[in-house]
C-alpha cells in the first residue's frame, strides 16, 4: 500500500477546503452534512460516505488545516436537534488551498501546510 | 410521507449509529463519543433536509444506507489510525475506482474463460463421441459466461457499469461450481481429480462468493452517477 507523501493534499481535502471556503463567509462555520451538501451540488453527485467525510475532516483538523468546536448544547437543545461541530478553515488551511491552486496550474498539487 | 417510509429512514439511521458504535468500540471514550454525536447530527440533518426538500422518505433510507457502506473502509481506516497514532495509505477515490474496475473487468474475463473453455471441452466430446448429451451443468456454465461475456461488455461504460458488475456477481456465485461439476463428464483427468479431492466443490463455492463480494462492490461503487471527487479546485486563486 503505498504511503501518503508528506505535503500532499488529498482531492478530497482540496474539496473540502473549497466547499468550506464557499460556505464560511455566508455562515461563519459549517457542519458535516452542510459540507456534505455542498459538495454533492457542486461536484453533481451522491452525497459523500460518512467514513470519507468524517475521516478527512478528522485528519484536517489533527493538520491545522481546520479548527473545531461543539456548538453550546442550549442552541441546539432549543432547536431540537443533535448538536453540531463546527469547522473553519483555518489561515494554514486557506494558504494551503491556495497553493495548490497555484501549483494546479503548474500540473502538481502539493501544499506544505502538511509538511 | 408514509409510516413505512418513516421506519426506512429509522432502521437505516439505526443500522448506520450501530455501525458508528462498532468502530468506535475500544477507543479512547472522547473520541469515540466525538465521532458517534458527529455521525448523529449528521443523519437527523439528512433526515431534515430531505424533508424540507420533498425527498421520499425511502430514498433517504436508500442514501443514508449507501453512505454507511461506502465510508466503511474510511471509518476502518480511521480506527486504526486511532489505534495506532499513524495516518496510514490513503487511496484516493480515483484510485480505488481503477482498482476496483481492473478486478471486476479481470473478473469477468476469467468467467467468460470458464465458460469458453467448457464449451469447447464439450464440443470435443460431442465431436469424438466420449458423450452424447450435454449435462445440465456444462449447459450452465456455457450460458453463464455467455452473461458474463455481457457483463465485461457492460463495464465498459460508465452508465452499465453497475449492471455489468452485479451480473458478475451473480455469475459468479455458480460458475465456478458448475464447471466443475461438468469437468466431472468431460474431462477424465478431471473426473480422477474431483474424485480425489471432495474440498473441490465447496471450494469452487466459496471461490465464487468471494468474487460475487468483489463484484457487488464495484457495484455500489458505480451504482450512483459519479463519486469522484475532482482533483482541481473550483475556487480560483485571485478569489
Amino acid at each position: 500500500m503505498p504511503r501518503r507523501r508528506a505535503g500532499v493534499l488529498l482531492p478530497i481535502e482540496l474539496a473540502i477546503l473549497d466547499a468550506g471556503l464557499t460556505i464560511q463567509p455566508r455562515e461563519g462555520s459549517f457542519f458535516g452534512f452542510a459540507l456534505a451538501r455542498t459538495l454533492a451540488e457542486t461536484q453533481g453527485s451522491a452525497l459523500i460516505a460518512h467514513g470519507t467525510l468524517y475521516r478527512a475532516l478528522n485528519r484536517m483538523d489533527a493538520a491545522g488545516l481546520l479548527e473545531s468546536e461543539w456548538e453550546a448544547p442550549e442552541l441546539a437543545e432549543a432547536e431540537g436537534r443533535p448538536r453540531r461541530r463546527l469547522y473553519r478553515v483555518t489561515g494554514v488551511g486557506e494558504a494551503a488551498f491556495r497553493q495548490a491552486a497555484h501549483a494546479e496550474q503548474r500540473g502538481s498539487v502539493t501544499g506544505e501546510a502538511l509538511a | 410521507m408514509t409510516g413505512r417510509g418513516d421506519r426506512a429512514v429509522e432502521r437505516a439511521a439505526r443500522a448506520t449509529l450501530h455501525w458508528s458504535l462498532t468502530y468506535t468500540g475500544g477507543l479512547d471514550p472522547v473520541v469515540a463519543a466525538d465521532r458517534q454525536h458527529e455521525i448523529l447530527s449528521d443523519l437527523h440533518e439528512q433526515a431534515a433536509w430531505a424533508s424540507e426538500a420533498g425527498i421520499s422518505q425511502r430514498a433517504v433510507a436508500r442514501s443514508m444506507r449507501a453512505r454507511m457502506l461506502r465510508g466503511i473502509p474510511a471509518d476502518l481506516g480511521w480506527r486504526r489510525t486511532q489505534l495506532t497514532g499513524e495516518e496510514r495509505a490513503t487511496w484516493s477515490a480515483p484510485r480505488v475506482d481503477g482498482l476496483l474496475l481492473a478486478a471486476v473487468a479481470l473478473i469477468g474475463i476469467v468467467q467468460v474463460a470458464v465458460g469458453a473453455f467448457i464449451a469447447a471441452r464439450q464440443t470435443r466430446a460431442l465431436l469424438i463421441g466420449d458423450i452424447s448429451f450435454i449435462p445440465n451443468s456444462a449447459a450452465i456454465t456455457i450460458a453463464l459466461g455467455s452473461i458474463a461475456l455481457v457483463a465485461t461488455v457492460l463495464l465498459w461504460h460508465r452508465s452499465t457499469r453497475h449492471w455489468g458488475a452485479a451480473l458478475l456477481a451473480v455469475t459468479g456465485v455458480l460458475i465456478f461450481a458448475q464447471s466443475v461439476e461438468s469437468l466431472y463428464y468431460l474431462s477424465a483427468t478431471a473426473l480422477l481429480v474431483i474424485n480425489g479431492v471432495t474440498w473441490l466443490e465447496p471450494a469452487a463455492y466459496a471461490i465464487g462468493f468471494g468474487v460475487a463480494i468483489a463484484c457487488l462492490a464495484g457495484a455500489a461503487q458505480w451504482a450512483t452517477p459519479v463519486h469522484l471527487i475532482s482533483a482541481t479546485p473550483t475556487r480560483k486563486e485571485s478569489r
